[in-house]
């Protein structure tokens, strides 16, 4: 079933230069639907956004390895560059799209 | 007073803990030592707009953005997220200017209720940050 969601335009737009990057088609038919961040989608739409943003939280784990205080090789400058990746690119995805069906 | 317009809400400060009464506080994933609202991200948590006559961001309502929570632990353990949780407990006051809007429940976002200049906003969010507390579970 369909459901409406809003996410900013400007995250649509850095999904989209990294789609047309990567080749990613399916990627974009998703982002091509979104009218000034307002988007229509059905589960299976929203798991394409989510795994965006998984791939690029994988990506920042891979860049700074040692961001998470426990870490046995914990640095804070990783943690640091960790965080604002998150806060600046898909942890808003993350939060706005349900991983599960019943949110 | 909630407003409900289409599928998109906007919840008042004197009603957030009505509208919120089952959960014990509202979540955010924050850093280990702070709830992550020090920083800004323009167009992205927050509207704005530049404002001719004041030398820096003028921050404007939105009914569908905002800076995001969570209503419990277990929504912030379920999405992609990293990092810690913070509670805004239950009964605590927003500071005067901020308030929450959702699209779904389980996510409302952090807004503010009037337009005001980019440095107020973050001086209100250094209040709020000083209401919320770190429950020291890892998302």
């Amino acid at each position: 079933m369909t459901k409406e969601y809003f996410l900013p335009p400007a995250f649509f737009n850095e999904i989209e230069v990294f789609a047309k990057k990567e080749g990613l088609i399916e990627v974009l038919n998703v982002t091509n639907k979104h009218t000034n961040g307002t988007i229509f989608l059905e589960p299976w739409e929203c798991k394409i956004l989510l795994n965006i943003a998984k791939f690029w939280r994988l990506k920042a784990e891979l860049n700074f390895p040692f961001w998470d205080a426990e870490h046995p090789h914990y640095n804070p400058e990783h943690e640091e560059a960790f965080f604002d990746a998150q806060e600046e690119t898909w942890g808003k995805i993350a939060m706005t799209f349900p991983e599960t069906p019943d949110h | 007073m909630v407003l409900r317009n289409d599928v998109f809400t906007v919840v008042t400060p004197n009603n957030l803990w009505k509208e919120y009464s089952l959960q014990d506080g509202l979540y955010r994933c924050g850093r280990p030592t702070h709830p992550a609202l020090k920083k800004l991200r323009l167009g992205k948590d927050i509207h704005f707009a530049l404002d001719p006559f004041v030398n820096e961001e003028l921050i404007l309502p939105h009914p569908k953005m905002g800076i995001s929570f969570g209503d419990s632990i277990a929504t912030l353990k379920k999405q992609p997220v990293s990092g810690v949780a913070w509670i805004l407990p239950k009964y605590k006051i927003l500071p005067e200017g901020l308030l929450f809007n959702y699209r779904d429940k389980y996510h409302p976002l952090l807004n503010v209720s009037r337009k005001m200049p980019a440095t107020e906003l973050l001086a209100k969010l250094n209040e709020l940050s000083k209401l919320m507390t770190c429950t020291n579970v890892r998302v």
